[in-house]
């Protein structure tokens, strides 16, 4: 080449050179001397740094906030916010399908197969085949309405104005390892490498033993409520149970960041931040107990189902109460019907029915504590007899009062045992209307359980009961008369042994559902509520709890004589001085909804064990509208007794346990001296974390 | 086998041992970081995740073909040059009416399982015509000789603008303007040549480019005025969701980088799909995000040396064709990257261009490593001027 061209050549690309060592020094000012901005002009210089970068990619997003954890008192989970994802899929329609759409329409069918599968990936699942239809279907439709796939020729090649990538919903609320396990190999697969799924995270409330603590657990609704801005927010509540307390609901809406790509689709879900702790409610319930007191009620109450008789129950209620302290340590709820769980009413709690006998020893117990009662003093409870003419008749009551059979004289003990209408009535005619009406205050007939659950019933005696203008004698031969056996008056279960509770412990003490909160880490005890109110005179308590303790026993005239020859015969047990108690049972006619009137029977059984030294007590109630011969003591009173001999039996368990691990000097928390395993207040949970022992709540 | 065909086989493979080794290893640099940088940029991309096999593909097919162009004397694609420009013309005319619109564009025409983009083989036509033209040492001394040599630049030139695709058309300016100049135009020439590119430049601007192009100006434009303190207002928050979006976010990647960037894969534009089509048009955004300063300063070096390298074999090529279409492509390859880096950094308006031998694309990457043949080729022979004129 001449030297001249040569020149020209390198003169060309000299100058054309200047243009990289232009662009290579403006790099290193904006790399490297600018640290990450660009100063435009000057203002305040534009980030350019990596700052930049990881901030528009995170995007905020408001989720409901866990609503916390639901325990019992062993720590057994009832409720919790399972972590879940949401899935979603962006797909890339592949060019081989593109090119010849006869492969297209198969090829998402064989997606939405594989899809499918892994939805129901987890061999545990139940109804995995229907699950399985289920999801193909939707996933079908969810492609369907991505890819347009209607609008879509039968054959030739992709349409280019036609969108080739679908983005759709998988699933929600995938919490299973199992289907994310099967997901996330679909979408690192090889054969779908167009295939990209996004996982975002959130929570579902979730039940680990749902059938036994549908109703004292309760559940959560979700509606969605305008907003004043005129949004729509989706709200979610506790509507019954423990879920409705409001130490469950989030104090704010949590926050989820996730990254988002340059078009805002989600790419990683991050954990939650800023969203509240959830609390821990520590209720009261034993899970085991639970667990035995809907099996005891189940059994009982559809027992009918499968004899000739069709006896069997309308609703039952059966709750287990720890006397000392006032712990609800179960309570069950069956009714009949196919109604949903949710729908149906919490029967412990929300469902009432005249008390009947089971009232009586409460009666006597006042009656003895204001001096209106003679304990050695006999009573002739026989019908035809001078005295019921007398005292009962006389007063021109209109329904007779009627005994199962002439019990002839009778002490208060007797009365009891016998559980005599005509004996109740005689000592309720003792009391004044004020000392009726102070019955029903102190034994809180009619007043709320103070559980702050919603739906709560509170009964009570007739709203005309105690009127102003109903004279004394007719008080006298109506509702005192009705009121000393369990008539003219309303309660629900818990109310029941609310009442045998403060008979025990004072007209103070309440019933405990919930034992303590944890929020943020911090431990706030519910206080038991001790020694609170009047308390009767320990001579007038064993008085009732000895009668009642004949109650279950061999005598020929003991209305518990039935439950305890069967749990003699079933199980070998003798109840007698092991178990007291009282059996009820009770004819009411009632309005139904549709406005006609029927005719209920309530078997009802309030019994508490040990006999000796009270520590639980349970309340059975079971309704029937079939059934002529409902009694209390066949039928309500072996799923309350067999549940007293769990406790009894769990009691033994816990003991035997700790005793071995005091034995073998293994890890254990030691009970602290001076605490009597097998008092009263001093349950299993109690003494395994030791009593006045400051706890670690952490 | 006849003793002269035995001979002229063994010729061409002599050939071979005059291959510039290092001109070779530079193309091999770059493909292999093109290569990890698209696989970068696609990974676990629902849509582009196959980019990477697939331009590994291209540039297996790319060296094979190239090696069968270099074996061969060059002088047969001198002889098919005007033959190829024809094809090449031919092919971007019929676009219009063959190839299916992507993205509003007709720029490739599809086959079963491939596409060609004609304006990519245009460039080296365009190249080995002009070269076939200016050989001739009087075409040059003259404006008039150089205005069939602009002809054959704009024809195409104006043919991709319509398609429409800015960025490519740009690139035969230069081209036209090295080559014209390497081959004797007079500087006044060339000063014409310059201010008549300006006036095209300005008229398009007014009434050929499209209006999305005209935006892209504009807000090339403003984006000169943003600092931190109206970043956040609603008139520049529209621009960068809407027309803005992808020079800015490229801009971004680029200032983020630092000195050894983010690293292979962890770029957040990258990784998070903040910079659509970074496998073709903003590759060296990508190269900035997570290679650093030092990753651009590399990619950038290679390039430069890969064009001296092709300047060194036109200045040795004593024969006017080979030393033009040397001249040609580096011009071609310099000017295409340097517009690709120009774009990444926002410092023109965005405009769609492969960083050659970088960027997906199986026509860009075929056409530049044919034309890098070419250039090995020419550089192996060294030829004697057989004339005034070159070959005859």
């Amino acid at each position: 080449m001449k030297a001249g061209e040569l020149l020209r050549i390198r003169v060309a690309f000299g100058a054309l050179g200047l243009v990289p060592v232009f662009l290579a020094g403006w790099l290193g000012w904006l790399q490297v001397l600018q640290a990450g901005t660009i100063d435009r002009r000057d203002g305040t210089p534009v980030p350019l740094s990596a700052v930049t970068a990881d901030r528009q990619g995170w995007r905020t997003e408001a989720i409901p906030a866990p609503r916390g954890t639901i325990v019992d008192r062993n720590g057994a989970t009832l409720a919790s916010d399972r972590a879940t994802y949401e899935v979603r899929a962006s797909i890339g329609a592949p060019r081989k399908v593109r090119q010849d759409l006869t492969l297209f329409r198969p090829w998402v069918a064989r997606l939405v197969n594989r899809l499918g599968l892994a939805l129901v990936a987890d061999p545990d699942m139940e109804g995995r085949d229907v699950l399985f239809e289920k999801h193909k279907k939707r996933l079908t439709a969810a492609a369907n309405r991505a890819w347009r796939i209607n609008e879509l020729p039968a054959v030739g090649v992709w349409p280019t104005t036609h969108r080739r990538t679908a983005d759709f919903l998988v699933s929600v609320g995938v919490d299973r390892l199992a289907v994310i396990h099967a997901l996330r190999a679909y979408d690192m697969s090889a054969a779908y490498p167009t295939l990209s799924m996004q996982f975002m995270h959130g929570f579902r409330r979730v039940y680990p033993d749902r059938e036994l603590t549908h109703g004292i657990v309760g559940h959560l609704n979700s509606f969605r409520t305008n907003l004043p801005s005129g949004g729509v927010k989706l709200e979610t509540v506790g509507v019954v149970g423990l879920e409705s307390f409001v130490a469950l609901e989030p104090q704010a809406g949590g926050k989820r960041r996730f990254l988002a790509d340059g078009l805002s689709r989600p790419y990683f879900a991050a954990l939650v931040e800023n969203a509240p702790e959830g609390a821990v409610l520590h209720s009261t319930l034993d899970l085991e107990l639970q667990r035995a007191a809907v099996r005891e009620l189940t059994a009982k109450c559809e027992e009918g189902l499968h004899n000739r008789k069709g006896e069997y129950a309308k609703w039952g209620a059966l709750t287990l109460v720890e006397i000392a302290t006032g712990d609800v340590l179960a309570a069950a709820s069956w009714h009949r019907g196919d109604a949903p769980a949710q729908a149906r009413p919490f029967a412990p709690y929300q469902n009432l029915f005249e008390p009947g006998s089971i009232v009586k020893p409460l009666v006597l117990s006042y009656a003895l504590e204001v001096g209106a009662l003679d304990w050695a003093k006999e009573y002739d409870c026989n019908p035809g007899h001078a005295t019921y003419r007398e005292v009962i008749r006389s007063l021109g009551r209109r329904k007779a009062v009627r005994d199962d059979h002439n019990c002839g004289l009778l002490t208060p003990h007797g009365i009891i045992v016998n559980s005599s209408n005509i004996g109740a009535a005689f000592i309720g005619l003792q009391l004044t209307r004020p000392q009726w009406q102070d019955y029903m205050l102190g034994y809180g007939f009619g007043q709320s359980l103070g559980l702050n659950l919603p739906g709560e019933s509170r009964g009570g005696n007739h709203h005309r009961s105690f009127a102003a203008d109903i004279n004394i004698r007719s008080f006298r031969a109506n509702s005192a008369i009705s009121f000393s056996f369990g008539y003219e008056m309303t309660a629900t279960v818990m109310q029941v042994a609310r009442a045998y509770m403060r008979m025990f412990r004072g007209l103070g003490a309440e019933l405990r559902l919930v034992k303590a909160l944890e929020l943020n880490g911090e431990w706030c005890d519910v206080p038991v509520k001790l020694d609170t109110g009047p308390r009767y005179r320990p001579e007038v308590v064993n008085a009732i709890r000895e009668a009642m303790a004949d109650v279950v026993s061999n005598d020929s005239h003991a209305t518990g004589r039935f439950v305890h020859q069967q749990m003699l015969k079933e199980t070998g047990v003798d109840l007698q001085g092991l178990v007291g108690g009282k059996t009820g049972t009770a004819v009411s006619p009632v309005r139904l909804l549709d406005g006609s009137k029927a005719t209920m029977r309530n078997a009802s059984f309030v019994g508490f064990l040990p006999a000796d030294n009270p520590r639980w007590l349970a309340v059975c109630v079971l309704q029937s509208d079939v059934v002529s011969r409902f009694y209390g003591g066949r039928y309500a009173a072996p799923p309350a007794v067999k549940l007293l001999l769990q406790c009894q039996k769990q009691l033994e368990r816990q003991s035997m346990h700790q005793a071995s691990q005091l034995r073998s000097g293994g890890q254990t928390r030691h009970a602290p001296s001076g605490v009597d395993l097998r008092s009263p207040g001093s349950s299993g949970w109690s003494a395994s974390v030791g009593t006045g022992v400051s706890r670690d709540t952490r | 086998m006849s003793d002269r065909s035995q001979l002229l086989a063994n010729q061409r493979l002599r050939v071979l041992r005059n291959v510039d080794g290092w001109l070779v290893l530079i193309i091999a640099a770059l493909c292999l970081a093109g290569l990890l940088f698209i696989g970068s940029a696609t990974i676990d991309d629902a849509v582009f995740g196959a980019q990477q096999g697939r331009q590994s593909l291209f540039v297996i097919v790319g060296l094979g073909v190239g090696f069968f162009v270099v074996l061969p004397h060059y002088v047969h694609i001198m002889r098919a040059s005007w033959f190829l420009y024809g094809v090449a013309v031919l092919a971007l005319m019929g676009l219009p009416f063959f190839a299916p619109s992507i993205n509003g564009a007709r720029r490739w025409y599809a086959f079963p399982g491939f596409s060609i983009q004609p304006s990519e083989f245009a460039k080296i036509a365009v190249v080995l015509a002009l070269a076939a033209l200016l050989r001739f040492k009087s075409r040059a001394k003259t404006f008039e000789g150089l205005i069939v040599p602009m002809l054959i630049a704009a024809v195409p030139a104006l043919l991709i603008l319509k398609q429409p695709d800015l960025g490519s058309s740009l690139v035969f300016a230069p081209v036209l303007l090295a080559m014209c100049y390497a081959a004797g135009a007079s500087a006044r020439s060339i000063m014409i040549l310059l201010a008549i590119a300006a006036g095209v430049m300005v008229f398009a601007y007014f009434y050929l480019l499209h209006d999305y192009q005209v935006v892209r100006v504009e807000m090339w434009g403003h984006h000169w005025n943003w600092d931190d303190s109206n970043l956040h207002t609603h008139e520049v928050r529209e621009m960068i969701r809407g027309k803005g979006f992808q020079p800015w976010q490229a801009l971004i990647a680029m200032g983020s980088g630092g000195w050894s960037g983010h690293g292979l894969g962890l770029g957040p534009q990258n990784r998070y799909d903040f910079l659509p089509y970074r496998s073709e048009d903003y590759l060296f955004a990508v190269v900035g995000e997570e290679g650093g300063f030092l990753g651009c300063l590399l990619i950038l070096g290679l390039i430069a040396a890969l064009v001296i390298g092709l300047i060194n074999i036109a200045g040795r090529t004593r024969e006017r064709f080979g030393k033009l279409v040397c001249v040609g492509v580096a011009a071609w390859l310099g000017s295409q990257s340097l517009f690709h880096v120009a774009v990444c950094g926002w410092l023109i308006p965005s405009t769609g261009l492969p960083l050659p031998l970088l960027s997906y694309g199986g026509s860009s990457t075929l056409a530049m490593l044919l034309a890098l043949a070419i250039c090995i080729n020419i550089g192996a022979r060294r030829e004697p001027i057989l004339s005034g004129d070159g070959f005859r």
